[in-house]
């Protein structure tokens, strides 16, 4: 394996699922989001073998997916609906009252974060589930910190309203 | 009504999605694992085989692997676990397509879907449907989108017939 195979392998195990997980957010299908990731990833191999100067790869990669799931959403003038994939992301391990309260926390957030304004839900996904700082959102971003704050703020904020 | 710090347990919970692991594992063999095999053939080895038996090995096998990975995926319909590998290929296959063939190619990819969805229909599989057809209208788009860059206008005519066929 080369050198350059071997950078970007890290790349994709380090960023693969939370690629996967903040398009499957976005577009509440296992297969399109396999699709959009792969994509994601295919793209961000190309122009990593072209030599593209690449600071941020993480940021890279987020902004192929954000572009992607745009296009997704574009082409067809799609609504974001929420299929029956929740089903299986529980743990399967845990017992079947737990996993129904579980099951039931997850579906709820999910379905209200899908119908958060997509700026919201990235600061959400990227601080809370990615645990990415609030400086390192407003370096991927290019905002301010404070900027960045506020808007995790407000994005909470909404959540909350959607959710009561 | 939900405290800051109970939201925020919640969304937590939301990094129990994952991937599957298979899907990953295929996915990355199909980005990472072509690129090995395609540079491993181009080893000059026949004078060296003692040196790099152990390498050439591996490449065989790898080769085998995949070869039967694709072969296998070649059949995978929409919702299946093989069909990503399908996908993938197709994409491959399209990086070596040239940009004049580019909407005969994408047209070629839109009978297929057609052919995964009539399957799909025949074998009464519903809950592969929505996704079939859902990629039988990408398809569609795609091709139909490349089409309008023809400039060739007989060229046109003519993919337009095949869309309408």
């Amino acid at each position: 394996m080369t050198n350059l195979q071997k950078n970007f392998s890290k790349i994709y195990d380090q960023y693969i699922n939370k690629i996967y997980r903040f398009i499957f957010l976005k577009v509440s299908s296992k297969e399109i989001a396999q699709d959009l990731s792969s994509e994601t990833f295919l793209r961000g191999w190309k122009s990593f073998k072209k030599g593209d100067k690449i600071d941020n790869p993480q940021a890279f990669l987020y902004r192929i997916a954000r572009n992607l799931v745009i296009d997704h959403y574009r082409e067809k003038g799609k609504t974001q609906l929420i299929s029956a994939d929740y089903v299986n992301i529980v743990d399967p391990r845990i017992n079947s009252e737990e996993k129904a309260i579980l099951s039931s926390d997850i579906d709820t957030v999910k379905i209200a974060l899908a119908d958060l304004k997509d700026s919201y839900q990235n600061v959400i996904i990227w601080h809370y589930l990615d645990g990415l700082s609030t400086a390192k959102i407003a370096k991927m971003t290019n905002k301010s910190k404070p900027a960045i704050r506020i808007q995790l703020h407000r994005a909470l904020k909404s959540l909350k309203t959607k959710l009561s | 009504m939900n405290t800051d710090k109970e939201l925020i347990g919640k969304i937590r919970k939301l990094r129990q999605i994952e991937p599957s692991k298979d899907w990953v594992f295929l996915t990355k063999t199909q980005l990472l694992g072509e690129e090995i095999g395609r540079e491993r053939i181009s080893i000059n080895f026949f004078p060296f085989w003692k040196m790099f038996w152990k390498p050439a090995l591996v490449t065989v096998s790898t080769f085998g692997v995949l070869f039967g990975l694709f072969a296998f995926s070649q059949n995978a319909l929409p919702g299946e676990l093989l069909y990503s590998v399908k996908k993938m290929a197709e994409k491959g296959q399209a990086v070596f397509v040239s940009e004049s063939e580019m909407p005969k190619y994408n047209l070629e990819i839109a009978n297929k879907r057609l052919e995964d969805l009539n399957e799909i229909a025949e074998t009464h599989q519903g809950q592969k449907l929505a996704q079939a057809i859902e990629e039988v209208e990408k398809s569609k788009a795609k091709a139909v989108k490349d089409i309008s860059k023809i400039k060739d206008p007989k060229q046109a005519i003519e993919a337009n017939q095949e869309i309408v066929k």
